[in-house]
């Protein structure tokens, strides 16, 4: 492994670690961060001449630790901030998880009194070690508008007084879905972008799944955590065959089936098989989708029915009118495309969908498998006409241009 | 006569603190709490665009008394301050003090032009002894009507009275408590409790060190 390699590796599996240190012993986000970072700076310094460290983790802890020791003694604030940071060490793998300094900051990061966009700022910020520009371009937001976002939010959580601490055991029901869909949005926004032109933004998938085995990791007992950490895995094992060479997106039926990410598949499937059935949440439900369209060796393969009812049983349990539109789509690819359109006519006039690109891009597809082409002419116009994402536009072109 | 000065400042205003005895952190800081059936929704912010700064309970030989004294605050000058007649029940008792104060705000739809009806149920809830746990003071307002509240702002030197609430108000500010709690969660705790909900909506405000 070369010194770079070493830090880079450093920086996925510490940072987070470092960082929820120093905030539980300062109270200072500002300060954590700038002393991560200058461990950081550091490292890259000092590495290359010295060697890598026996336990870059413990060099990297004590240095940041260092670093916020000096801040504190120049600034001459309270002692008791300085005892604490003193006092720290690197625990590399502590023997009570729900102690661990980062659940505690995701939990604080992702607290519903936050915004939901402020949420994930912070948490890539401070749990992943983005940089502003970078979560900026993430989410097509300029830096300085990030910058603030991010100032907002550590201001309210001071001000507020937001806890730094793991929810009570009885309280987790009612928090742990906000760090979920936290981890979700990440995850969605990295493998099917909002706008802009990419399909794939690899890095927040990546980070996503990080995050998302480390919140299983430390919330072993949490059934939905596990389900949503299979339902990414088993989605971002389909990411090498999902774009062509030319950036466009490959539909599901059309990609190269050898080119999945074996080791996610069954990594996903070991997951849900772990999972008890009766009580299926709706990451699960999404997760045993996504694990019948993986498993299927070619794509006519594919167990449809399976895929309808899980369809069903997911509109029963986390009603939308996306997961309707997906379970239209799937009674028409099990049922034949009539009864498929039949359930997407249910949902015109749904305000929540109606302006967006997806329900036309449906009926489009459904129409074209009917074979009523001037029909699927007119809704791919309407989708095409809507839709924000450059990639997905050239898809929906294609399937135009091939009526 | 009890009154209480709530002062408002526009979100765009430079003019920080509002002068009154209850300073109030920015606006961004608040979280809005509201009931949808039996589910509790958090929402990051204030209730309404031009939030509370500060507050404040005045005791006065009359309404113009506490008009005039609204007029010389600097908050009548950056927005306008809301001049409200205080209903029964008022004041709790000094409660064990946690690290925080925070102010929760009971707001209501407003009601059309009227005079206080004496047994207005919501009114009887806000009057209700108040919850034990952290609150150390509140004070349920009168349902605001032009014999009950004013809205004072000073704009050039001039000053301009409107009775009872601004015009184009959609809210009502019912009460208020002024609570002492640990940190968020447990603030939220208590409002999540609070009949209010039935009915409207309570802002969570943390309160500036004194």
């Amino acid at each position: 492994m070369t010194v770079e390699d070493a830090i880079r590796t450093a920086f996925r599996e510490e940072w987070g670690r470092i960082v929820a240190g120093l905030i539980r012993m300062t109270g200072d986000w500002a300060l954590a961060e700038d002393c991560a970072q200058e461990a950081f700076a550091a490292a890259l310094r000092r590495w290359p001449l010295d060697g890598v460290p026996g336990s870059p983790g413990g060099w990297l802890t004590t240095t940041a630790r260092n670093r916020a020791l000096d801040r504190l003694r120049r600034s001459a604030v309270e002692a008791r901030k300085l005892e604490e940071v003193l006092a720290m060490q690197h625990e590399p793998d502590p023997a009570q998880p729900i102690e661990d300094d980062r659940l505690r900051l995701i939990f604080t990061c992702c607290h519903p009194a936050l915004a939901l966009e402020a949420r994930v700022a912070l948490t890539l910020r401070t749990l992943c070690g983005l940089t502003v520009a970078e979560i900026g371009r993430a989410f097509g937001a300029s830096e300085a508008a990030m910058a603030k976002r991010l100032v907002r939010a550590r201001a309210k959580i001071e001000a507020a007084g937001i806890p730094y601490e793991v929810p009570e055991p009885e309280a987790l029901p009612e928090r742990l879905p906000g760090v979920l869909a936290v981890l979700y949005l990440l995850f969605t926004e990295g493998y099917a972008p909002h706008e802009g032109d990419r399909v794939v933004r690899e890095p927040l998938t990546e980070e996503a799944i990080r995050l998302t085995r480390l919140v299983a990791g430390l919330l072993p007992a949490e059934p939905e955590v596990r389900a949503l950490l299979a339902l990414e895995l088993l989605h971002d094992a389909r990411r090498p065959a999902r774009v062509g060479d030319d950036g466009v997106p490959v539909p599901l039926d059309e990609q190269d089936r050898d080119r999945w990410d074996a080791a996610r598949i069954t990594e996903g499937a070991a997951l849900v098989d772990g999972l008890d059935p009766a009580a299926d949440g709706p990451y699960a439900l999404q997760a045993r989708i996504a694990l019948e369209h993986d498993r299927a060796p070619v794509e006519p393969l594919t167990d449809r029915r399976a895929i309808a009812d899980l369809y069903a049983r997911l509109a029963a349990r986390a009603p939308s009118p996306f997961v309707e539109l997906a379970r239209a789509v799937a009674v028409g690819l099990a049922d034949g495309p009539d009864a498929g359109l039949a359930l997407l006519d249910r949902l015109d006039g749904d305000r929540r969908i109606a302006s967006g690109h997806q329900l036309p891009a449906a009926r489009a597809e459904l129409l074209r498998r009917a074979g009523r082409r001037d029909e699927a002419r007119d809704a791919y116009d309407l989708a095409l006409a809507r839709v924000p994402n450059a990639a997905e536009r050239a898809f929906l072109e294609r399937r135009r241009a091939e009526l | 006569m009890k009154v209480v000065l709530l002062a408002r400042i526009a979100p765009d205003a430079t003019a920080g603190a509002s002068g009154l005895a209850l300073e109030l952190h920015d606006a961004s800081t608040a979280t809005t709490l509201r009931r949808r059936g039996a589910e509790l929704l958090l929402t990051d912010g204030p209730f309404t665009a031009d939030a509370l700064a500060g507050v404040e309970e005045l005791e006065v030989a009359s309404f113009e008394e506490a008009v005039r004294l609204a007029a010389g605050l600097s908050a009548a000058r950056a927005g306008a301050v809301e001049v409200r007649r205080v209903g029964a029940g008022g004041d709790g008792t000094p409660a064990g003090r946690g690290r925080r104060r925070y102010l929760l705000l009971h707001v209501l739809p407003a009601e059309q032009p009227q005079e206080a009806p004496a047994d207005d149920p919501l009114l009887d809830r806000l009057a209700a002894p108040l919850p034990a746990s952290g609150v150390v003071a509140g004070n349920p307002l009168l349902p605001a009507a032009p014999s009950t509240a004013a809205t004072v702002s000073v704009r050039n030197g001039e000053l301009l009275v409107e009775p009872g609430l601004a015009a184009g108000r959609t809210e009502e500010i019912a009460g208020y408590e002024v609570l002492h709690a640990t940190d968020l969660d447990e603030a939220i705790a208590v409002a999540r409790a609070h009949p209010t909900l039935a009915a409207g909506a309570i802002e969570i405000r943390p309160v500036v060190a004194a």
